[in-house]
């Protein structure tokens, strides 16, 4: 069964993990990432992050970036777990974690998940710095439907 | 009457999480956006920032998208999670 959530206290990665693995007997492969915080971003000290978020709508675009990788993907367990609030250098932000019978698909999907998040999750990250804060820019892309 | 959130700093530069309007029938969102304009005139320089991005009812839309009353509807810039 998937896991959706999103929340501003820490999560725990083993514990994630054994649910990946003893989710289905038939999992060969579990790809899991994390992302964190930088000390340094584009040259500037992070004293720590302010994410905002659209409750409701991030977990409804989680649950169709998993459905879209599974048309794509034979996936058993997969986890996605974003946290907000304040959040600190070397603080745990995001985690996807995939299983699968084999490794190319968890692989895979563990990507394409992380590729959407970023892309489309309704998430907005300001950076407070020595020198003041300021809202994140995206990367140039296209993302109107 | 529908909800109208706004996100990020879209929500700082208007200084309001949301608002309640009344829509009227057959609009679209890029007509909302004037009709918002209209009620709050100082908001205009950024509502019709061409990088907006608008969801309804928690979903992406284009801005010819036609919103009817009840409608959950946001706008808010490009997102940075992950």
């Amino acid at each position: 069964m998937d896991y959706i959530s999103v929340q501003t206290e820490d999560f725990d990665i083993a514990q994630i993990y054994r649910k990946l693995r003893s989710d289905d007997l038939n999992t060969g492969a579990i790809v899991v990432f994390t992302g964190l915080v930088r000390e340094l971003n584009q040259q500037q000290q992070v004293r720590y992050l302010e994410l905002e978020h659209y409750a409701g709508m991030v977990e409804r675009v989680l649950e169709k970036i998993i459905h879209d990788a599974r048309c794509k993907w034979a996936l058993n367990c997969v986890s996605v777990i974003h946290r907000i609030g304040c959040l600190e250098p070397s603080e745990q932000i995001v985690f996807v974690g995939v299983a699968s019978a084999h490794r190319k698909d968890a692989f895979g999907a563990a990507q394409f998940i992380m590729d959407m998040l970023k892309r489309d999750v309704p998430i907005w990250k300001r950076e407070v710095t020595p020198q003041g804060s300021h809202w994140v820019q995206p990367e140039l892309r296209v993302n109107k439907p | 009457m529908s909800k109208i959130m706004f996100f990020g700093q879209l929500r700082e530069q208007l200084d309001c999480e949301d608002i309640e309007l009344k829509v009227p029938y057959g609009m679209t969102v890029a007509q909302l956006k004037k009709h918002i304009t209209f009620l709050y005139p100082s908001w205009g320089r950024y509502i019709h920032s061409s990088y907006l991005l608008q969801a309804v009812n928690q979903e992406l839309v284009s801005t010819e998208y036609m919103v009817k009353e009840g409608d959950e509807i946001a706008f808010f810039p490009p997102v940075t999670g992950g």
